[in-house]
């Protein structure tokens, strides 16, 4: 991919907690996104996946910071950004959605004042014009009767419902990235396809890139052209997401795929457990000098102990940070 | 319980602000210009409702219109310590840090001391009278707001409703104050409501030790004062304004309760 296609491009990004950099939450994490592209994130709980997603948006909180490297947006490090000009980024040209749509929309706004408000803020309209937008964007992500909803509170909404106004929200001002961070989780099984569905075809519209966060790897492979494998604040493996699945290259990401169930397998082999990854996620402050995973990696070796193992590229695209990787 | 203190509270506060309206029409006589000392000190009863003073002044038309100062002075001093204490309050939470810092122990040194002995040092530099009076309790008494807009402030600023309105590209100002303002609100009204009672005690103990409103004007706490020397002849000069002061003060203290009984979504549910 060429330089002017990236939207976004993260180089080395370190995030730490706490004072200096004593303890790093974040790894020099790189990757980057093209025009258009969507951008899977995978790991688990505390692997720095969401830390990563808050550093681009500029949103980190004391006690956490930025550590070291560059993320670039459009051509602009946005990490050294005044704060004016990032404000203006945030909601207009970066989106984000989050986790819990229960608790972020502001309990007592209307619907439609909230969505209008993006108007107001980015494209300066009136009162009355950004109502009328705030309709269609409600249309637009299938909410019945925008025009009744439009004078609704949260609460009045359900939780898949309050999702798609936090899609509607985000994606007001055509963005050119929207970072999801687990969009799906707090949700019903049954809406959690539809609403990955709408916000991928409503990105594709519009040509937004997306930077979908989840611990759901099978979810993520399907749905995602590139995805990382974070483990332990660093990228384990790098690859489309077709082949993340099917050819997984780093041990970790191979305990992983080897770990999920699979419909079937029970009627052809019998009663089995499952697939584990013996041990723990290293927790931070305690996390080795060498390769994050090699205390569970059955073909660890000294090396893996003594440094961080570096990237190499996989053919046909992606790369993969270990040194006994197939 | 929780009903009847909303209403007893609500009757109070509406019937004061009624009074300190309408004191010209309601007054029987001027509250300043009509004294004559052939009446003093005359027992309620007859012409004279509530009796009559030392210097044969109508005490119900003085009651009347001693509403108006506390009235005024109750809210003023009110809106002033809300807005000292709160905005000191949010910025503190929201910001943390040396600012935070600083504004607690603002607010602890406040605590501190009395109220009305920081009103009392305040107003021996401005001098006696009702802008002075405003001035030095406005100034004072807004600890209690700051300590609870900066607590609300903490919880809050975790929701997730905030992160997205930064997310959302708003300013400082506008998350502050538009997005979490209106949501901490509810407790915030509260102490303030029950702030203006103790507002109106405030200006009736200054002005009972001669520091707040200059006489003539009538006002309860310095018609209190001059009761005093009277209290064994005629009693009821003091009794009467001391009784509105009561009523009033236990008015403002029960709407607060009342309001925050109603704002408790836990209290709701008991009942």
């Amino acid at each position: 991919m060429s330089e002017a296609d990236m939207i976004l491009s993260v180089e080395n990004l370190s995030v730490a907690v706490g004072k200096g950099n004593g303890r790093l939450a974040v790894e020099e994490v790189s990757f980057d996104i093209g025009r258009g592209e969507v951008f899977g994130m995978v790991g688990e709980s505390g692997c720095g996946k969401s830390l990563c997603a808050l550093s681009i948006a500029g949103l980190l909180r004391a006690p956490m910071h930025v550590a070291g490297g560059e993320v670039r947006f459009e051509g602009r490090d946005i990490l050294r950004l005044p704060a004016r000009d990032m404000r203006r980024l945030r909601g207009g040209r970066i989106a984000m959605i989050f986790q819990e749509p229960m608790t972020a929309l502001n309990p007592l706004m209307t619907v439609g004042d909230q969505i209008g408000e993006m108007f107001v803020l980015h494209q300066g309209l009136g009162r009355a014009e950004a109502r009328h937008r705030a309709i269609v964007a409600l249309a637009q992500v299938q909410v019945p009767s925008p025009e009744r909803r439009i004078s609704d509170y949260p609460h009045q909404l359900s939780g898949g419902m309050r999702q798609r106004v936090m899609i509607a929200i985000a994606l007001a001002c055509r963005p050119a990235l929207l970072i999801a961070d687990e969009p799906t989780t707090a949700l019903d099984v049954t809406i959690q396809a539809e609403i990955t569905e709408l916000i991928l075809d409503l990105c594709r519209a519009q040509g937004t890139a997306v930077l979908m966060i989840s611990h759901d790897l099978g979810h993520i492979a399907e749905i995602c052209n590139r995805v990382a494998v974070m483990y332990a604040g660093r990228v384990a493996e790098m690859q489309s997401g077709q082949a993340v699945f099917q050819g997984p290259r780093h041990p970790y990401t191979r305990a992983l795929v080897a770990s999920l169930p699979q419909p079937g397998r029970r009627l052809a082999e019998g009663r089995q457990d499952l697939a584990e990854i013996k041990g723990i996620v290293p927790p931070l402050g305690q996390r080795p000098p060498g390769c994050q995973f090699a205390p569970r990696c059955a073909r660890a070796a000294d090396d893996c102990r003594a440094a961080v193992p570096p990237f190499s590229t996989i053919p046909g695209g992606g790369k993969v940070g270990c040194f006994h990787h197939d | 319980m929780r009903r009847f203190n909303l209403n007893f509270g609500l009757c109070v506060v509406v019937a004061l602000v009624l009074v300190a309206v309408l004191a010209p029409l309601i007054a029987p006589y001027s509250p300043i210009d009509f004294a004559d000392l052939n009446n003093s000190n005359l027992p309620p009863g007859g012409p004279f409702r509530m009796g009559t003073d030392e210097q044969g002044r109508d005490i119900y038309s003085r009651i009347l219109y001693g509403a108006r100062i506390s009235l005024l002075v109750g809210v003023v001093v009110q809106v002033m310590n809300t807005f000292v204490g709160v905005t000191l309050g949010l910025t503190a939470g929201y910001f943390g840090g040396w600012w935070d810092e600083f504004v607690q122990g603002l607010t602890n040194l406040m605590l501190a001391i009395p109220t009305i002995v920081f009103a009392l040092a305040l107003m021996t530099f401005l001098g006696p009278g009702l802008l002075s009076l405003l001035i030095a309790l406005g100034l004072t008494d807004w600890a209690y707001s700051c300590r609870i807009s900066r607590a609300q402030m903490l919880s809050q600023k975790a929701q997730n409703y905030v992160q997205a309105a930064r997310i959302m590209g708003f300013g400082r100002a506008h998350v502050i104050f538009r997005e979490i303002l209106p949501n901490v609100a509810g407790p915030l009204v509260v102490v303030a409501t029950m702030g203006v009672g103790s507002a109106i005690l405030s200006e009736a103990s200054l002005s009972f030790i001669g520091l707040g409103v200059v006489p003539p004007t009538p006002s309860w706490g310095g018609m209190l004062a001059r009761a005093r020397e009277q209290l064994m002849v005629a009693p009821w000069i003091a009794v009467f304004p001391g009784l509105t002061l009561f009523v009033t003060v236990l008015g403002f203290n029960m709407l607060g309760d009342g309001l925050r009984d109603m704002l408790d979504p836990q209290g709701r549910a008991d009942r």
